[in-house]
C-alpha cells in the first residue's frame, strides 16, 4: 500500500521527491483530465443551437471586421503575396489560440472550485484538460482556415508542417502565464476581469491582423513583444517558406520552458494554501 | 491488536484566520515561505488567528472505524481535510497508508446537462479510478443507484434524492482502504439508506477503515467502534464509541439551555414553586410538587403539566382537574410518575395553572425546570422511551429463546 506523509515542511526541501511526484501526478491525472475534457466539451455544445460553430464564430466575426476595414482602406497593411482575408483569418486563428490558452487555467480552476475544496485529485488534470480543450477549439478553427485557403487558392509551403512548433510555444506560453495568474486569480476575481480588458490592447501591439511597421513607437513596442516573432514565424512557415524568426522563437521556447517549471511548482505549492481559503 | 496503523496523526496543529483580509495576506506570506523552502512547524498565532486543531495525536489501525464528533467548529472537518491531504498542517505530521477516498460532497463534479451515465464516469475519475476500473464497476453502480431508465436523462432533471443516490453509489463502489465520510450517510429514502449502511458494514468487515464525521451519535454508535470527541481543536475524549457518545451527549445536554419562561397572567398569583429531583435513573419514579401561593381563591383549579426533551418535543402531557374544589393562600399539587421509562437525557417541565376552564390561564411556566434521566453507559439512548418488552423466538414449533421475566434483565 502506498504511504503518504503530510507535514508543514515545504516540498522544495526535497526536490527529488517533488519532481518525481510532479511527473507521477501528470501521468495519473490523464484519466481524470480526459473525463473533464469529455464533460466540458459535450456540455458546452449540447445546449446550443449552433453547436461547434461557437468555437469559430468569434474568430470569423472579428476577422470579417478587419477584412471590412481593410476593404474600406481604413487599415492598410502589407500582407505580402497572400490576400488580406486569408492573412487576417490566419492571424486571428492563432491569436485566439493564445487568448484561450491564457484564459483556460483560471477558468478551469474557478469552475471546479467545489471539486478542489472537497476532493484530493491531481491538480494537473485541470490544466491538462484546459490545454486539450483549447486545442480542440483550435482544430475547428483550422478547418475554417483550410476552407478559406481553398477558396482563395492560396498554396501552402511544405514548411507549414513545422507550424506545430510555434503553435506549441504559443500554447505553452499562454498556458503558463495563465497558470501563474491562478494563485492570485482564485482569490481575487479582478484577475479574470482584467485579463479580458488587457487582451484587446495586447492584440494591437502584436502583428495579428497587420504586419509590424518598420519605424515608429509601435515598431519599437512590437520589437520587444515576445509574441511578434511567433506570429511572424507562423505566417512565414505557412505562406513564405523561409523561417526568418526561428532563432528568436527557439529562445522564447526555452524561456517558456523554464517558466513552465517555475509556474508548475508555484501552482502545486499554492493550491493547498488556496483551498484552505476557498470556502472560508 | 497487531493490525497495521493506516492513519498516524502526530501532534497536528492547524491555524486559521478569522478575518478574510488577514487570511488572504497570510496566504501570500505562506506561499512565499513555501517557495523559499522556509515553511516549518509553527506554534505561534498571528493576529486574528486561532487554532482549528492544536496538538492532536491519534492512530487508526486497519479494520477500525472511528467517529469524529463535536460541536460546529471543533475541528472535525479540518482534521478530515488534513487526512485527505487537501490542506497542509501548520505543525505536526500525518502518515497515511493506503488509498483514501472522501465521501464529502456527493455528486461533486457532476455536470447538470450530462446524463447520469456520463456523470458516473466523471465522478469515478474524480475519485481517482481508471477508465477500466470504472467500466468494471459501471453496471453495479447503476443497479445500486436504482435510477432505472433515468440513468440516461440529464441529471438536472433529477430530484435531490436521486442525485444523492447517484453520488453515493459511485462513491461507495470506489472501495478504497480508507473512507472519509462527512455527514452524508442519510441519503435517499429509508430503503436506500439501509442499503448504504449494509454496504458500509460490508466495507468494514473486509478490513476497511472509516473515519466518520457527524453530529449524530446514533450514526457513530451503529457505524463505529471507536469515537473521538473534539472540542475547540483538542481531543476531549477518545475511546469506545458508546462511552464517548455517552459523555458527549451528557455534555451537550448540560450545555443545552432551552430558554425558560414564566408568565403570571393573574397578579393575584404570588408565586409558583416546583420541587423535583435533579437526577433520576430511567425507570425510577418521578415526584413533582407544585407549590402555589395565591392572594385570591381559585375555583376548580386545573393544572396541566408536560415533560419535553431538549429538542422541545413534548413526550408526556397530563391535565389534573380538581373540580368542585377551591384553593386559597397556599396549595400543593403532588404528582408522581411511577416507572418513568425515558431514555437518557435532559428533560424540561412546563406547567400551567387555570381557573375553572383550561383556557383561563392564571400562570404559565414554560421549560422552567429541568431534570436529568440517566441510564447505564451501554444504553444507546435512541428513541424516546426505554421499554423492555417480553419476547420469544420460535422455530419449527419450538421456542428457542425467550426473554427473562421482569422489566430489566
Amino acid at each position: 500500500m502506498k504511504t503518504v506523509i503530510y507535514t508543514s515542511e515545504s516540498p522544495l526541501k526535497h526536490p527529488r521527491q517533488l519532481f518525481s511526484a510532479m511527473f507521477q501526478d501528470i501521468r495519473s491525472s490523464w484519466p481524470l483530465a480526459w473525463q473533464l475534457i469529455v464533460r466540458d466539451i459535450s456540455a458546452q455544445y449540447r445546449q446550443t443551437a449552433l453547436g461547434y460553430l461557437w468555437a469559430v464564430l468569434p474568430t470569423i466575426i472579428t476577422s470579417a471586421l478587419w477584412i471590412f476595414l481593410n476593404y474600406s482602406q481604413i487599415i492598410v497593411t502589407d500582407s505580402g503575396d497572400i490576400p488580406y482575408p486569408v492573412y487576417a483569418l490566419t492571424g486571428m486563428t492563432f491569436w485566439q489560440l493564445f487568448v484561450e490558452s491564457l484564459n483556460a487555467p483560471l477558468t478551469e480552476v474557478n469552475t471546479n472550485r467545489n471539486m478542489l475544496s472537497k476532493i484530493n485529485f491531481p491538480k494537473e488534470a485541470l490544466i491538462l484538460s484546459g490545454i486539450v480543450q483549447v486545442l480542440f477549439s483550435f482544430l475547428i478553427k483550422l478547418v475554417i482556415l483550410a476552407i478559406m485557403l481553398v477558396a482563395f487558392q492560396v498554396p501552402l509551403y511544405w514548411t507549414a508542417l513545422l507550424v506545430a512548433f510555434p503553435v506549441s510555444v504559443l500554447l505553452l506560453l499562454g498556458t503558463i502565464i495563465g497558470v501563474l495568474l491562478v494563485p492570485v486569480g482564485i482569490l481575487y476575481r479582478d484577475i479574470q476581469q482584467g485579463l479580458g480588458v488587457i487582451i484587446s490592447p495586447l492584440m494591437f501591439i502584436t502583428p495579428v491582423v497587420y504586419t509590424a511597421p518598420t519605424e515608429g513607437i509601435l515598431a519599437q513596442i512590437m520589437l520587444y513583444n515576445p509574441l511578434t516573432p511567433l506570429f511572424e514565424l507562423i505566417r512565414d512557415l505557412l505562406y513564405v517558406g523561409i523561417p526568418k524568426t526561428l532563432s528568436e522563437t527557439v529562445v522564447i521556447f526555452l524561456v517558456t520552458l523554464f517558466f513552465t517549471l517555475i509556474g508548475w511548482i508555484i501552482y502545486r505549492l499554492a493550491l493547498p494554501i488556496l483551498i484552505e481559503r476557498l470556502d472560508a | 491488536m497487531g493490525q497495521p496503523i493506516l492513519i498516524n496523526i502526530e501532534n497536528i496543529s492547524k491555524r486559521f484566520s478569522r478575518s478574510l483580509k488577514h487570511s488572504l495576506w497570510y496566504g501570500i506570506q505562506d506561499l512565499g515561505q513555501e517557495m523559499l523552502g522556509m515553511s516549518k512547524d509553527t506554534n505561534t498565532l498571528r493576529p486574528s488567528e486561532f487554532w482549528a486543531l492544536k496538538d492532536v495525536s491519534l492512530q487508526v489501525k486497519q479494520g477500525e472505524s472511528i467517529g469524529l464528533m463535536g460541536h460546529n467548529g471543533a475541528g472535525k472537518t479540518t482534521l478530515l481535510k488534513l487526512i485527505n491531504g487537501l490542506i497542509k498542517p501548520s505543525a505536526g505530521k500525518i502518515t497515511v497508508t493506503g488509498s483514501v477516498r472522501a465521501l464529502i460532497a456527493l455528486g461533486t463534479g457532476f455536470n447538470p446537462i450530462l446524463t447520469g451515465r456520463e456523470n458516473i464516469l466523471i465522478s469515478g475519475a474524480i475519485f481517482g479510478l481508471s477508465n477500466r476500473e470504472m467500466r468494471n464497476l459501471y453496471d453495479e453502480i447503476v443497479e445500486f443507484s436504482e435510477l432505472g431508465e433515468f440513468i440516461d436523462t440529464p441529471v438536472q432533471s433529477y430530484s435531490s434524492g436521486m442525485l444523492a443516490r447517484l453520488g453515493f453509489s459511485v462513491a461507495i463502489h470506489t472501495w478504497p482502504d480508507i473512507f472519509l465520510i462527512d455527514e452524508v450517510l442519510a441519503v435517499g429514502d429509508l430503503n436506500f439508506a439501509i442499503k448504504c449502511y449494509r454496504k458500509i458494514s460490508e466495507f468494514r468487515s473486509q478490513g476497511g477503515v472509516i473515519v466518520l464525521v457527524t453530529h449524530n451519535p446514533y450514526a457513530i454508535r451503529t457505524n463505529c467502534d471507536r469515537a473521538i470527541w473534539l472540542e475547540h481543536g483538542k481531543i476531549q475524549k477518545d475511546g469506545d464509541a458508546n462511552e464517548v457518545c455517552g459523555a458527549y451527549e451528557q455534555f451537550v445536554a448540560q450545555e443545552n439551555k432551552v430558554p425558560g419562561e414564566k408568565h403570571f397572567v393573574d397578579d393575584n398569583i404570588e408565586n409558583i414553586e416546583v420541587v423535583h429531583p435533579e437526577i433520576i435513573n430511567s425507570g425510577d419514579a418521578l415526584d413533582i410538587e407544585i407549590k402555589i401561593r395565591t392572594r385570591r381563591p381559585i375555583e376548580n383549579p386545573i393544572l396541566t403539566l408536560s415533560i419535553s426533551n431538549v429538542s422541545t418535543h413534548v413526550l408526556i402531557s397530563n391535565i389534573f382537574s380538581a373540580e368542585k374544589t377551591k384553593i386559597n393562600n397556599d396549595a400543593v399539587f403532588r404528582i408522581r410518575y411511577e416507572n418513568l421509562n425515558l431514555v437518557r437525557g435532559i428533560y424540561y417541565i412546563s406547567l400551567t395553572v387555570s381557573d375553572t376552564y383550561i383556557n383561563n390561564q392564571l400562570a404559565a411556566l414554560l421549560n422552567t425546570y429541568k431534570f436529568e434521566v440517566r441510564t447505564p453507559a451501554e444504553d444507546y439512548g435512541v428513541g424516546m422511551f426505554k421499554l423492555a418488552p417480553q419476547w420469544e423466538l420460535e422455530t419449527n414449533g419450538i421456542i428457542v429463546k425467550k426473554s427473562s421475566v421482569g422489566i430489566y434483565e
